[in-house]
């Protein structure tokens, strides 16, 4: 599932910095898209392990 | 609780908490007025519809990353705003009226005459609100 960082103080969903799922934005309630747009998290950046 | 004055009221928008930026906050819960008036009737009868809300905000601007003009841009347009009003910051009876998918028209982000404080006044509409 996609995470987010927290990106701004004042958030109902955690201190800035602070990495949640979509579900937890979700349940927040709030749109995902919505706080990516505003600015309030942002997409984590994920690293696929290579197979060894 | 006895009757009270309105000094700490929160406003959440799309989870960012903006309390300490609200001079005036209205919030109208309604429901459309649905005539059932049917013969025999001696008056006009009526029921309750859906629910046409409306949150008015007034505040004082802040272009701070993720403050009120970033929140209030990205919330024009959009029909999937969350809202989270309460009469009081905490303390008890406090009753939470969450607003999910309210739709915010327009933003005035930029207004006033020299020598004004910088501030925005909106408007959320439609949406359903629950109370807890």
């Amino acid at each position: 599932m996609a995470s987010y960082k927290v990106l701004v103080e004042g958030s109902s969903l955690g201190a800035p910095g602070s990495v949640v799922t979509e579900a937890d934005i979700i349940a927040a309630p709030a749109d995902v898209e919505l706080l990516v747009a505003s600015g309030i998290v942002e997409p984590t950046t994920t690293t696929k392990k290579d197979k060894e | 609780m006895a009757v009270f004055v309105l000094t700490d009221a929160s406003v959440t928008v799309n989870t960012v908490d903006l309390s300490s930026y609200v001079t005036n906050v209205t919030f109208t819960y309604e429901k459309d007025q649905v005539e059932t008036t049917a013969m025999g009737a001696t008056g006009h009868v009526y029921t309750g519809g859906l629910q046409n809300l409306s949150v008015a905000l007034e505040m004082n601007n802040d272009l701070a990353a993720g403050k009120v003009f970033d929140t209030l841009y990205a919330a024009v347009g959009s029909g999937a705003n969350t809202l989270v009003v309460k009469p009081l910051s905490s303390g008890s009876p406090n009753p939470t009226l969450t607003v999910s998918n309210a739709f915010l028209p327009s933003a005035p982000v930029v207004a006033g005459a020299v020598g004004d404080l910088a501030k925005v006044s909106v408007t959320f509409t439609g949406g359903t609100v629950v109370k807890s």
